[in-house]
């Protein structure tokens, strides 16, 4: 079975994993076990090793799948996603690749049906709600910034509004701002690798 | 993670709006709107310290719950510690300096929080790269020495990791005398193996290895080392493919499916002179040599010879060092530090060891001070301290180990603390109220964080460790102990089961709630937490008033006047098992994190 491995430098800490689950929501993740091929160019490794990857992580989506089944449970694809973390090479410096970059797709069957639905692909870039926050593969925030911007926005508005005589009452309408946004500023650290990459 | 400014930018409109309604002028400096109100200041959140003190909570909690997100921590911090590329953990540098050529990651966010607030992190047992030979140096502290411009010392660093290397050793020759002509091309070191895991790192543009080069010129004249590499002092990270037994010339050649094969010389005449040759032929099997005793070596094939260069000295392990005990003075010359103005007082001519140990033994027998008690014989220095000066002699010991046996051993401690000095005292009694052993000990800690609930927790450590100590000694597994304690929130956190998840490790003063777990769990007989009314003086006086009486006035005197070597420290010692610890001031934090 493909697992997600993380490796410590000095090879002291090693963590495998095949995924995390929270109530009905599941993430599968792998990373890469391709084996360079000195044939190839840096641009065609990518795509090999890209592709072998999504084969990889297409494999693990459907046993999820037949294991959910088989217990009287089922994934619904389209609300599903998945996305792969590959890099260009530019000067000797890397770049997240795009889609283009690398293509490949995952297609899975559901319960009884022969039929393969496509599961939607995300950008590394994109960002997906989870738990209430907006996470990038990436680690690039700025959707989640401009939803938090937007919340303290829309806070102010009526308490521009007010009258003094409930300044009092406005200004801890204010300060709540404090409690509702600052529990979604902190995604979980080592949620980013509950999906796959390479 | 958010970086200041971007948090600077999400509470902007807020701030905006709520600095008027308090009548403030939004323009009002930003320490006084986010300053503490004990300095005065209006105690508003500040985001980016939220987020630096969640980050904080995250980390030390997962990895004190040694998780797989502790672990997955731990794998993020070694390659951050990989990729700085310094002999000290990262937690305690300058995050400024190592920024340029640092990857912004959750690790590195953290690092800078804590480079702002002036905390550092201590991490139990950290992979930290050594140096492995005498004149090495590490490669980009000696590029950070040169101040060169951010753009090279970038380029330096992607060279570094394309070359798999570290330290100045990595690259030269196996004598130490010249730079390995790969290294100075720019290819794959081939001869050698990493023992490390490296990130990938693909061919870099030709400026890059020009400024690579000119790097270092700063330390060579060609390929040769201005200064040249002496004996190694440690294993290197680097394993050699090729070792040298100088005793009888054998060489000892790792293929590469890990396995290893020996060849011996064979010479071309029986007249051994300084200009005869040796030929290695015929390679056999063997197992993997010692890498102790052997000397690494390097074999450069040529048209019509192999040249055999090695190293003078095999590797070094370096050897723990001496256990250091406060209880006796086992160092074999009292007089080897002395300080000058001293060795002037005493003379030239100060006594010999011997005579030391003739009046040590006279000092003994005249009962000035007792013998090391053979239980806490080799009992690390942390506990020595938590005991206390005046552990239970072997009298008092086997006393207290038979009374287990009989269910009938009471113990008490108690917890002093006066303007930030804390102490605790202990006491062992039968359960008819015969005192067996009492003392006292210091409470480490920083003053301002000294609470009487850390000195009561330090009493019951100090408690469980002799309990644990007696028992491993007389090798007890079962019985019975009654500890007394006047603290119920004392005894409640660490008698009853603790919760799950992160939380309990940030709880108060939690070092010494962990350590009580850790002894509680360790210690093979059954231990009952009992609440002791402190200070109470009824009419028919039970031996648990009487005990918690004598505990309390051990800590107390303690306190007044500790024994010269256990004043209380600002720095506690890190106790065994303690995996991560937050420093602050010179001290550990202990309590209230967010408000320090």
């Amino acid at each position: 079975m493909p697992l997600a491995t993380f490796q410590s430098a000095c090879s002291r800490q090693i963590v495998k994993m095949t995924g995390i689950t929270f109530v009905d929501d599941s993430s599968l993740s792998v990373t890469s076990t391709y084996t360079p091929n000195a044939t190839l160019s840096a641009t065609e490794q990518v795509r090999a090793e890209a592709s072998h990857t999504i084969q990889l992580l297409s494999n693990l989506a459907q046993h999820w799948e037949r294991l959910l089944f088989s217990t009287g449970g089922a994934i619904n694809l389209q609300k599903s996603h998945w996305y792969i973390m590959t890099w260009n090479w530019l000067n000797g410096k890397a770049h997240l690749a795009t889609a283009a970059d690398a293509p490949g797709s995952i297609s899975l069957t559901t319960g009884d049906n022969t039929y393969r639905d496509i599961i939607p692909r995300l950008a590394p870039t994109d960002s997906f709600r989870t738990l209430g926050v907006y996470l990038s593969p990436s680690g690039t925030q700025g959707r989640q910034i401009q939803i938090l911007w937007g919340h303290a926005d829309s806070y102010i508005i009526p308490t521009w509004q007010t009258q003094p005589s409930h300044r009092r009452r406005q200004s801890f309408r204010i300060l709540s701002i404090c409690t509702h946004t600052l529990p979604t500023l902190y995604p979980a650290p080592c949620s980013l690798k509950l999906t796959a990459d390479t | 993670m958010l970086s200041q400014a971007n948090c600077r930018y999400i509470k902007a409109p807020a701030l905006a709006a709520l600095l008027p309604k308090l009548h403030i002028n939004r323009h009002a400096p930003r320490v006084v709107v986010f300053g503490g109100k004990i300095f005065g200041g209006l105690g508003l959140k500040d985001y980016f310290i939220d987020q630096g003190y969640q980050q904080l909570r995250y980390l030390v909690g997962h990895i004190k719950l040694n998780d797989d997100v502790g672990q997955q921590f731990l794998i993020l911090l070694s390659y951050v510690q990989l990729l700085t590329r310094t002999s000290t953990s990262v937690f305690h540098q300058p995050y400024q300096l190592f920024k340029p050529w640092t990857e912004h990651t959750w690790v590195s966010t953290l690092w800078e929080f804590c480079t702002a607030l002036k905390l550092s992190i201590t991490f139990e047992d950290p992979w930290l790269p050594t140096l492995s030979r005498t004149h090495n140096i590490f490669l980009m502290e000696e590029a950070l020495r040169l101040h060169l411009a951010t753009h090279i010392l970038q380029d330096i660093n992607q060279c570094l990791i394309f070359l798999q290397v570290i330290t100045l050793s990595d690259i030269t020759t196996v004598d130490g005398r010249y730079l390995l002509p790969e290294a100075i091309q720019g290819l794959p070191i081939q001869d050698r193996l990493n023992n490390l895991t490296w990130p990938h790192q693909q061919h870099l543009p030709p400026r890059s290895w020009t400024h690579w080069r000119t790097f270092l010129q700063f330390f060579c004249t060609g390929n040769r080392l201005r200064t040249p590499l002496g004996a190694w002092i440690n294993m290197p990270h680097q394993r050699w493919r090729w070792y040298y037994n100088s005793a009888d010339s054998l060489l000892y050649h790792q293929l590469s499916d890990d396995t290893w094969e020996v060849l011996a010389p064979t010479y071309t005449s029986t007249r051994r002179t300084r200009h005869s040759r040796a030929q290695y032929r015929a390679p056999t099997p063997c197992p993997p040599p010692s890498f102790h005793q052997f000397f690494p070596a390097s074999v450069t094939t040529s048209s019509n010879f192999v040249m055999i260069t090695h190293s003078n000295s095999s590797f070094k392990v370096p050897s723990p060092p001496p256990p250091t005990t406060l209880w006796v003075t086992p160092s074999p010359s009292p007089f080897l530090h002395t300080p000058i103005f001293f060795q002037r007082l005493i003379g030239p001519n100060p006594p010999s060891k011997e005579s030391c140990s003739a009046v040590a033994e006279a000092i003994v027998q005249a009962s000035l001070i007792g013998p090391s008690p053979s239980p806490f014989l080799h009992t690390p220095i942390f506990f020595q301290r938590l005991i206390g000066p005046n552990p239970p002699s072997e009298e008092s010991c086997s006393a207290i180990a038979e009374a287990i046996v009989q269910a009938s051993l009471i113990a008490c401690s108690d917890g002093s603390c006066n303007s930030g000095i804390g102490s605790h005292g202990w006491v062992f009694a039968s359960v008819r109220g015969t005192i067996i052993s009492s003392g006292a000990g210091p409470v480490d800690g920083h003053p301002s964080l000294m609470s009487s609930y850390r000195s009561e927790a330090s009493g019951i450590a100090a408690t469980l460790c002799i309990i644990l100590k007696i028992c491993h000694h007389y090798e007890i597994t079962r019985g019975l102990v009654l500890c007394y304690c006047d603290s119920k929130g004392v005894l409640n956190n660490i008698y009853k089961k603790c919760q799950r998840g992160i939380t309990p490790f940030l709880n108060t003063d939690y070092d010494l709630v962990h350590l009580c777990h850790t002894l509680l769990a360790d210690i093979p007989i059954e231990i009952r937490g009992e609440w002791v009314k402190g200070h109470h003086y009824p009419r028919q006086m039970e031996p648990k008033y009487e005990i918690n009486h004598l505990a309390d006035a051990n800590a107390i005197k303690f306190s007044s006047s500790p024994a010269p070597s256990f004043t209380p420290r600002k720095l506690p010692l890190s106790y065994p098992g303690f995996r991560v610890q937050l420093h602050c001031d010179n001290s550990i934090i202990t309590s209230n994190l967010y408000q320090t």
